[in-house]
């Protein structure tokens, strides 16, 4: 392990790759809030779906046991879609936090560039880094 | 053949397994290596310095004292009768006046007369609290926190090389929002090889 700090040389091309792998952060968490969406949607429709067998299992006395095996079923698809739904909620969160991570990354590199007077690649929109 | 493909992906998951690993170790690491700079720069001093912001403390108080008292009253034959009193302030925005001109010449006055006795008090409470803690002189401490810092950078630029390297192999790692941004910027010929 170094015991002084090392001559370091600095490449303004980073600032590039910092800025798309912000953008890949943002495209993820867009795609797993679409996706958390979904889930919710589907969740949803399986929730009524139970819901609607068992009023249907009170209406109709004489079918009760297959109505009963049909609510069952309903319901055991509705908290597995739950469960999908609670773990798309972690990985949204994952994917918030690796946005903000992202962006507190490239904004201390720009800071540190300027600070440096290392010239920032055109390709490098300071916008990027606002909320 | 389907048995090959699966050992290869097995072996692909083992080496980004072995990857993410060597990334999180390292980022502990990077912790372990900021606390111990905190340590550093929160560290006692030693008793010699200690003792010695102590007797400047005790210098700056007798002189203000003494540079506060109205000795020139003394000089004049009716004004001499009040002797060194020193007044409160009145502020007239204040209840009660400040009295803090004459804790401050009560404290100077002490420290005039009964400074060594003082010291010994204060030292010895000193080193109880001291005790067994580690303490550091100001270039002990200036030597470390830099020997420290020193090998925190080299540890984030391990980390950006990890990093960057994990990258190349198509595997995206989120860095961290408190990363090093000389590491982020270094370039890879300043970068330990992976």
């Amino acid at each position: 392990m170094a015991k002084t700090a090392p001559q370091l040389t600095y490449d303004p091309a980073r600032l590039v790759a910092l800025q798309s792998s912000l953008i890949e952060a943002r495209a993820t968490f867009r795609g797993k809030r679409e996706r958390l969406h979904d889930l919710r949607a589907e969740h949803d429709e399986l929730r009524r779906t139970a819901l609607t067998r068992a009023t249907r299992e009170s209406d109709y006395p004489g079918a009760r046991d297959e109505a009963a095996k049909a609510t069952d079923a309903a319901t055991k698809r509705a908290d597995a879609a739950l469960a999908r739904v609670n773990a798309a909620s972690v990985e949204l969160s994952e994917a918030h936090a690796a946005v903000g991570a992202a962006r507190h990354a490239l904004a201390a590199a720009l800071k540190f560039a300027d600070g440096q007077g290392i010239e920032v690649p055109a390709e490098v929109d300071r916008r990027e880094v606002l909320e | 053949m389907i048995r090959d493909l699966l050992k290869s992906l097995r072996g692909k998951l083992d080496e980004t397994g072995a990857a993410l690993r060597t990334v999180e170790e390292l980022r502990e690491t990077i912790e372990g290596k900021r606390r111990e700079i905190e340590a550093i720069e929160v560290a006692p001093q030693t008793m010699a310095e200690a003792m010695a912001a102590f007797d400047a403390w005790c210098d700056r108080a007798a002189q203000d004292a003494v540079d506060a008292l109205p000795i020139r009253r003394l000089l004049d034959p009716v004004a001499a009768r009040a002797g060194l009193t020193v007044q409160p302030i009145a502020r007239s925005a204040e209840a009660t006046p400040d009295a803090s001109p004459i804790a401050q010449a009560a404290l100077g006055m002490v420290f005039l007369t009964c400074r060594d006795t003082l010291r010994d008090v204060i030292e010895g409470q000193v080193a109880d609290l001291l005790g067994a803690r580690e303490a550091l002189s100001a270039d002990e401490r200036a030597a470390r926190t830099d020997r420290a810092r020193a090998e925190l950078l080299a540890l984030e630029l391990a980390e950006e090389a990890a990093i960057r390297a994990m990258e190349a192999a198509g595997i995206p790692i989120a860095r961290r929002g408190d990363a090093d941004p000389r590491a982020l910027l270094a370039a890879d010929a300043s970068l330990p090889a992976p």
